[in-house]
Parts: structure tokens; C-alpha cells; sequence
């Protein structure tokens, strides 16, 4: 053991010289201008773009980390604001009420929302405004007033849509394109009017795991939530360009102070069991709902928090008060999964098993349930007893195929139809796009990819920082790099998905390096060491700052000036990491000389 | 020591090797990174009363040291819990369903198969020692041991599965078909195994002909080998009846060992095949964070691997009489 030693003492060394080494660099007042960048490690496309910012900050002397990591890594931290940036895909649907949920204040707790630990009173205000009326236009007014105010303060820096990228076996037609692609939950007309031209009747739409959990009520992810929308009816539904469209209601009116809400309902609808569907059901769902403190569904939880009571005057209306107006209130009420009285009055525990969906899963839609081979697929039949146009296929299978790969194979085959979820890597979308046997459809998806900045953290304390951020960050370059799956965003509420809700006139920060530079040493980060990465020293960055071009010429002298008196008396940073390097590997030698001489 | 004593110090030992399997089982998972009420309720626009709901629904709510009394007390009534993702099916359910046929099957019959052909093959190697035969076969072996199994099931899928449509690409029965008879579906479903079933042979082959192979070569030169072929007796009888027989003792640990399998599956062939088994259910379960089914699976993983040992113990000791005293 002990003719090792030496061999041990080494190591040692080899472990403490990074620790030796850093902190010797700049004196403990000029931190550097870096930080650690969260990215999801499974999502390509997040680890791309974060690899993409990284250089392009770098560039602009900002030092970047970028760390890859799982979600069950990630999301705690992000939960607990434990973090300097991240940057990965969130999600949105058809109402905008993310807005709310991402920068009013209130939502900024463990595991909230607002995960940027954004505060703006002045946003807090309008927001409180904006989602308390009834009144859209006044609504969309202060949503415009309140988007400005973020641009204004970049919380996070908006990056791309992902595009949803589907592809469809050859021979099927008549597919419906919305935010979201044509197979989505919001989505119910693609599997009414797609049709084969070569007389198939049974489409198959691939899912990558299990569709569970069957009941409308618990159903949380985008798997259950689809295969609710084919089983059941809701009141409205969604054209192209996602305004609400009659379906369970053939018409509808909302009072002016925007607190009732009155369905008029059609006629001769039917569940797929022959009883008639009627306002006792709406009403018996809507109140169910509130009672249970369901989780699932799609807006379930303002259903919850909006619902006062439910009047059923007739067979066919039903009139529903608010506790208080809500701009979206239509959709909240109007895109809930309705399902049958006389079969829920005795389910006690709504997130019931797949094994009880035989029984259970009675819905009115235009597709009834016909069995679910666990882990292998779920059939659906065409019920030819719904209220409208009937769809042209007669069976829709959903089918659990893992592999991307595998699944594109099967649809070339013809045996798959589609897949529930656009792809995700850039590289099958490549390859799928010259597949002459694939028809692709291109769509905007829901999944918006942004870069978050911890606000409570230094350096993104500092607005200028963010807003330099904001425009040392070239989009274009980004999703180009990431093969065109993204269309670039500047806006904080998306133009795609919400139309005029969206501020046409936010401050955008196009591509400007230099704006970055400048905007950086005004507030206090100039190059001390000449390492290329920024330090904060507000004392050397003011006094040379008449205009950007002069800053040029006098960085060389900012570099050697005595240190300042509040600075301790430890020499500037580079000199000190050669020597420590020098010593170290002067020791190094040493022990190896010492060691040999000793065998 | 005699023989009775030597099983039931065994079975002793076994017992208390499970009971601290359950205890590092329940803890290990609330070590993991990542939190299991964000698996329930990951919803952050969640209501305060709609969390408290969920997370009492699944005993969340309750203390650390509460919720592994009632693993325990829950686990010897035979409840391993709710699965999260298969949201309020019992994990019991869960496993012990067709999943675990599913894997039961694929695995029983690749490791039977691939025994079969390893042994066979191994046998022949090592009696041609050194010949051009062997040395392919040691390549072969190799070459196969070393290939990923998705990378060889996604080629099988490719060229069997798509160009020359012989096996289905994926899945354990074609969909939306209704079965006449149960021979039918019994024809569907090995036709569906037959993609998965190779690959794994195949991955597996190399294991157990180098090791048989192996173990043959030091059975050659033990001197009633000598003794037999000085008898005259026929190739064929000193190969099967005193070599093969012989070299089968390492080969039962190994086959003891690989009862585990029968639980874990493989799963990234399950995943190439889209086999729901046990393997595929492993992988999605930690995707999903979702403990119990974890939890579930590892208990009766735990319990095969200590009943094969404990099986393998005992037939030891029955066919070498020095281990009881070793």
C-alpha cells in the first residue's frame, strides 16, 4: 500500500486543482457575467436551441452552462426556483389564460406558474382586470396594455411555436388544420370528414403509451383528453382558426354583465346506450364536476372556481351563473366533456379504471367505445345514431406503437393512419419530409419554447441584462439550426393561436450584438480580465462610457489600472490562475520525479 | 451440517435478504429525485383542496414513517397500492395481467431456445476445439453478444417487418381483429412473437455457448474423460452422457440467475417490438415516476431471484454433497 502513496497524493492534487483554480480569477466583487442553463435532456429540440444560445451569448461576453437534464431533475428545481435560466417548451390551448398563470404574481409560488418569479404591480393590476370581465374587447384591450409591460421587462424571452409535424398514410384525405394539427383534442372535425380514397373504413391513430385514464373527468394528458373528445359531445366545439362553433348547442347567449351563460340545446340527441341526452345532464355534469373537485378535463379547474349554480328551465336549455364574469367563460363551460346522468349518479370515485370503461364509458359523441386491449389498442365505432354529419370511417383504433420509427413504417405500410402527437425530432421530421409515400401536413402546435430567466437571481435582477439577452439572441439562426420546426415568436400572447388578443405592437428585440454590448456596460459589465467574458464592475464600466464607439479604443486601459480601493488587494485574474497552474504542475513533476526515483 | 439444517439456514437467510429488499425498496424510491405528487397532481393550476384530494387518494398526505406501515401492513394483505399512471388500477392488477404473460412467454421461450441452441453449439465447439468451425462459432457468439438488441430488432423490424412483410412490426396481437377460436389468437400472437423471440435468442445465444463451452473444455481433462474414450465408447455417448452432463452444474446457477429475467423482461426489446411486457412497463414506470408499480415490480423480481437462489441452493447441494460442508 504504502509504495502507492505517492500515486494517491497525486490524484488528490489532480481533484483540488480546479478548486485551487477559479477562484483566484477575478476579486469577489467583479463576478462574472455567467450563468447555468437548464434544458430538458430528452426534448431535442430544447437542447439544441440551449446549445445554439450559448454561443450566441458568448459572443456578447456572456459565459453560458448548459446543462441537459431529465424532467424529474429539472421540474423540482424549477418548482422551488432553484435555478438561474432554463429554456424547454410550455404549453398553451385555446384560451389564453396561461397569461394570467405566467405572470400575474400571485402564481408565483413552489410549483406555480409564474416560474420566473415575475412581479410587476402595474401587470398584477391589469391582469386582475383583464380576466375579471366579461366584456372580450375590454378584455383584450388590457391584455394588450399588460403584454407591453412584459415585453418591456422580459421575465422570459419568447424563442418559437414548435410546428406540429404530422404525417398521413397515402390514399387518406380531408384532414382539418388548427393550432394544435389535425389530431388534437380541440381538434373534432378531422375525424368526422377524413376519408380513404381506396374505400378503407378503419382509421388507426398511433399513441406512444397508454391512453389511460379513460374517464372524461380524470383524463389529464393529451393521450385520455383525444380520446375523450371522440366519445363526447361537448357544447361547443372549435372551427379552424379555434372560434367556438355550435355542436351539443346549437346556440347560446351571454348576459351583458357577462354572469349568465344560457345553452340552447339540440334536439333528438342521443347516448350511445338510445337514452335521450337532455339539460339534466349538462346540469348533473357541471355540478358533478364542482362537487367532486374533478381534476381532469380540459378547464375543469375554472369550471370549479366560475360555477354558482345551474337552472334547467326546459328539456333543452340550460342557463348557468358565475360567480363572477370571465372573458372565456363560454369556452370553460362550453368545451366540457358532457357525460350521462343516469350512469354517473352512481360512480362514487370519477377516476375510475380502464377495466370499468365497458360499463361506463357512455358518451354521445360521434364515436362510441368498443374495447380496450390493454397495452395493445383501444376500438371505437362509428355511432350512427349521433345528432350529425356522420364521419366517413366506420371504426377508429387507437393503436400503442413505442417507436417513432417502427410507427412510420406502419403507415407506410397503411396500417397506421396517423399518430396522435406531430413529431419531435428534427431528424425523422427530415427524413419524413422527402418520404414520397408520406403526405405531411404542417400545422403551429401548442407547445411554445421560450427562455426563462430565474428574476430573483442575479444577474437577471437586472432589466438590462434580460433586454440584452433579448437581442444577442438570433431566432433565425436558432430554428434554423433546428432543421425549420419553429415559427419565431416576439409576442408574450401567441398572434397564431389568439388572433387580435395578441399586442401587434410590442417591443420586439430584433438580432443587435452591439445594442446587447452597450446595453451590458450600462449596466456594469465590462471585460476586467480579457477572458472574453464579462465581470461586473460598475466603477470601471461608468466613468468610460460616453458612446460605444470610444468604449472600444479605451477597454485596453480599463484592463491594467490598479484595482479599486473596494476591491481586495489579490491581483487580476489571469496572472494568479498561470502561476497556481504553474505551481501545480511544478509539484507534479516533483512527486512523479520522486515517485520514480523511488522504484 | 446436516442436509435439513443447510436448507433451513437457507431459508433463513432468504427471508431476511427479502425482508431488507422491502425496507431499501420503499426508501430507495424517496430518495429518487423528482417529487410523486407531481405525478398525480401535476396540473399547476390545481386548487389547493383539488391537491389535498389527490394526494389523500393515494396516501400522500400522510407522514413518511405512516405511509411505510401501511406498505407493510398493505403488502402482506397482498395490496401493493394504486399505480399512477394507470390511474386508480391496482398495481397488482397492473403487473400480475397481461403483461406478465406477455413477458412470461417471450422470455421463457427465447431463454429456452437460445439454452437449447447455446448448449448444442457449445458442446460441438468445444469437442472441435481450435478447429475453423469453432472459431466462427466464438466470432459468431461474440459478434451477436455484443450487438444492442434495439439496434438488431429495429433491422429485423426493417427487413422481415417491412420490406419482406413476413412479421408484424410491432405489438403482441393484430388490432381490431375478433378470434373465431382461441387457436386463432394463439396463432397471431406467436406470430407477433416471432420478431422479439429472435432477437433475443440471438442476443442471448453467445452467453450460453461460451459458457458451455467453457465449461466443457475443463471437464475434457478431468481423467474419466480419458477413462471413457479409452472404453471406445462412441463419440456421441462420451459428448452427451459424460461431458455434456458434467459441465450442467455451472449452467444451473446461471439458469437461476436468469429467472430474474422472467419478471424484469427485456426492455429495450419490448420497446423496439412494442411488447407490453414487464420490461416495457419497468421503463415507463420510471418515465412516469409512477412508485408503485416500481415498487411492485421489484418486490416480485426480489422474490424470483431469491427463490431461484435458494431452488439452485438446494439442487446443488443435492448433486454435490461437498457444498453442504463448504
Amino acid at each position: 500500500m504504502n509504495k502507492y502513496k505517492p500515486l494517491f497524493i497525486l490524484l488528490a492534487l489532480l481533484l483540488i486543482i480546479p478548486y485551487l483554480a477559479t477562484p483566484l480569477k477575478a476579486s469577489p466583487e467583479e463576478k462574472e457575467l455567467k450563468f447555468e442553463l437548464m434544458v430538458l435532456s430528452w426534448d431535442g429540440l430544447s437542447v439544441t436551441a440551449g446549445e445554439v444560445i450559448a454561443e450566441q451569448l458568448k459572443k456578447v461576453g456572456i459565459k453560458v452552462e448548459v446543462s441537459a437534464l431529465d424532467d424529474a431533475v429539472m421540474y423540482p428545481r424549477i418548482d422551488k426556483r432553484d435555478y438561474d435560466a432554463e429554456e424547454m417548451a410550455y404549453g398553451v390551448d385555446p384560451i389564453p389564460t396561461y397569461f394570467y398563470d405566467r405572470f400575474h404574481s400571485s402564481q408565483d409560488f413552489e410549483g406555480g406558474n409564474n416560474a420566473w418569479s415575475y412581479h410587476n404591480p402595474e401587470v398584477d393590476k391589469l391582469l386582475d382586470q383583464a380576466f375579471s370581465t366579461g366584456d372580450v374587447n375590454k378584455a383584450k384591450e388590457l391584455f394588450h396594455r399588460a403584454e407591453a409591460l412584459i415585453a418591456e421587462d422580459v421575465p422570459y424571452i419568447p424563442l418559437f411555436l414548435a410546428k406540429d409535424v404530422h404525417a398521413f398514410a397515402k390514399g387518406w384525405k380531408n384532414w382539418t388544420v388548427m393550432p394544435a394539427g389535425p389530431i388534437s383534442p380541440y381538434n373534432k372535425l378531422t375525424p368526422i370528414y377524413i376519408y380513404n380514397e381506396d374505400g378503407k373504413d378503419t382509421m388507426v391513430i398511433r399513441y406512444p403509451s397508454a391512453p389511460e385514464p379513460l374517464s372524461p373527468m380524470a383524463a389529464d394528458n393529451g393521450r385520455a383528453l383525444y380520446y375523450c373528445s371522440l366519445v363526447y359531445d361537448t357544447l361547443i366545439a372549435y372551427d379552424p382558426h379555434l372560434k367556438p362553433i355550435p355542436w351539443l348547442a346549437k346556440s347560446w347567449e351571454i348576459s351583458d354583465d357577462g354572469k349568465t351563460i344560457t345553452f340552447h340545446l339540440r334536439e333528438g340527441v342521443k347516448w350511445h346506450d338510445g337514452k335521450p341526452l337532455t339539460s339534466e345532464d349538462v346540469a348533473f355534469t357541471f355540478n358533478y364536476i364542482k362537487e367532486k373537485k374533478v381534476t381532469g378535463g380540459i378547464y375543469t379547474v375554472h369550471l370549479i372556481r366560475l360555477l354558482d349554480s345551474v337552472e334547467t328551465p326546459d328539456e333543452h336549455t340550460v342557463v348557468v351563473h358565475l360567480k363572477s364574469p370571465f372573458p372565456f367563460a363560454l369556452h370553460v363551460f362550453g368545451y366540457t366533456f358532457i357525460v350521462p346522468k343516469h350512469i354517473w349518479e352512481k360512480i362514487d370515485e370519477y377516476d375510475w379504471p380502464a377495466s370499468k370503461a365497458p360499463e361506463y364509458a357512455v358518451g354521445s359523441g360521434p364515436f362510441k367505445f368498443v374495447k380496450y386491449v390493454e397495452g395493445e389498442y383501444l376500438e371505437l365505432a362509428r355511432f350512427d345514431d349521433w345528432w350529425g354529419k356522420k364521419p366517413n370511417i366506420k371504426r377508429l383504433i387507437i393503436k400503442i406503437i413505442k417507436e417513432d420509427e417502427s410507427t412510420i413504417l406502419q403507415i407506410k405500410k397503411g396500417e397506421v393512419t396517423t399518430f396522435r402527437y406531430g413529431l419531435m425530432s428534427p431528424g425523422l421530421i427530415k427524413a419524413v419530409r422527402k418520404d414520397p409515400d408520406l403526405q405531411v401536413v404542417e400545422a403551429i402546435d401548442q407547445w411554445d419554447y421560450l427562455l426563462a430567466f430565474n428574476n430573483k437571481r442575479w444577474p437577471f435582477t437586472i432589466k438590462e441584462v434580460r433586454q440584452a439577452i433579448a437581442y444577442a439572441i438570433d431566432k433565425k439562426e436558432i430554428v434554423k439550426k433546428l432543421l425549420d420546426v419553429g415559427i419565431i415568436t416576439d409576442n408574450y400572447v401567441f398572434e397564431q393561436w389568439y388572433g387580435d388578443w395578441a399586442n401587434p405592437n410590442v417591443p420586439k428585440y430584433e438580432y443587435n450584438p452591439e445594442k446587447a454590448k452597450e446595453l451590458l456596460r450600462k449596466a456594469g459589465f465590462v471585460d476586467v480580465d480579457g477572458d472574453g467574458i464579462l465581470e461586473y464592475a460598475p466603477e470601471k464600466a461608468k466613468p468610460t462610457t460616453p458612446s460605444p464607439t470610444k468604449t472600444q479604443t479605451v477597454q485596453p486601459t480599463t484592463q491594467k489600472p490598479t484595482p479599486t480601493p473596494t476591491t481586495t488587494e489579490k491581483p487580476s485574474g489571469p496572472d494568479m490562475t498561470l502561476v497556481a497552474g504553474v505551481i501545480i504542475l511544478i509539484i507534479i513533476v516533483l512527486a512523479a520525479l520522486w515517485y520514480l526515483k523511488k522504484r | 451440517m446436516g442436509f435439513k439444517e443447510y436448507v433451513a439456514r437457507r431459508l433463513l437467510s432468504s427471508l431476511v435478504t427479502f425482508f431488507l429488499i422491502i425496507v431499501l425498496n420503499f426508501f430507495i424510491f424517496r430518495i429518487m429525485p423528482g417529487d410523486p405528487t407531481r405525478t398525480i397532481a401535476r396540473d399547476a393550476r390545481l386548487l389547493p383542496e383539488q391537491r389535498e384530494l389527490l394526494k389523500k387518494r393515494f396516501g400522500l398526505d400522510r407522514p413518511l414513517w405512516d405511509q411505510f406501515i401501511l406498505y407493510l401492513v398493505n403488502l402482506f394483505r397482498g395490496d401493493l397500492g394504486l399505480s399512477f399512471q394507470y390511474r386508480g388500477t391496482p398495481v397488482v392488477e397492473v403487473i400480475l395481467g397481461r403483461r406478465m404473460l406477455n413477458t412470461f412467454l417471450l422470455m421463457g421461450s427465447s431463454i429456452a431456445v437460445a439454452l437449447v441452441i447455446g448448449m448444442t453449439l457449445g458442446t460441438i465447439a468445444a469437442w472441435k476445439r481450435g478447429s475453423k468451425a469453432d472459431i466462427a462459432a466464438i466470432i459468431f457468439s461474440l459478434v451477436t453478444y455484443s450487438i444492442p438488441t434495439f439496434w438488431m430488432g429495429m433491422l429485423l423490424i426493417l427487413v422481415f417487418g417491412y420490406y419482406l412483410d413476413w412479421i408484424p412490426i410491432s405489438g403482441t396481437i393484430t388490432t381490431g381483429v375478433e378470434y373465431q377460436t382461441f387457436w386463432e389468437y394463439a396463432a397471431d400472437y406467436l406470430h407477433h412473437m416471432v420478431g422479439p423471440m429472435v432477437t433475443l435468442v440471438i442476443s442471448f445465444i453467445g452467453y450460453h455457448f461460451l459458457l458451455m463451452r467453457n465449461s466443457l473444455l475443463d471437464v475434457f481433462t478431468e481423467d474419466y474423460m480419458l477413462t471413457a474414450i479409452a472404453k471406445g465408447l462412441s463419440t456421441r455417448t462420451i459428448l452427451f452422457k459424460h461431458a455434456m452432463r458434467n459441465a450442467l452444474l455451472p449452467m444451473i446457477s446461471v439458469m437461476a440467475l436468469e429467472v430474474v429475467y422472467l419478471f424484469s423482461g427485456a426492455t429495450a426489446t419490448e420497446t423496439v417490438f412494442t411488447w407490453q411486457g414487464l420490461g416495457l412497463l419497468i421503463y415507463e414506470s420510471v418515465v412516469k415516476q409512477d412508485y408503485p408499480v416500481l415498487q411492485g415490480i421489484f418486490i416480485f423480481m426480489a422474490l424470483a431471484v431469491l427463490t431461484a437462489n435458494f431452488v439452485a441452493d438446494v439442487v446443488y447441494a443435492l448433486v454435490d454433497p461437498r457444498i453442504r460442508y463448504g
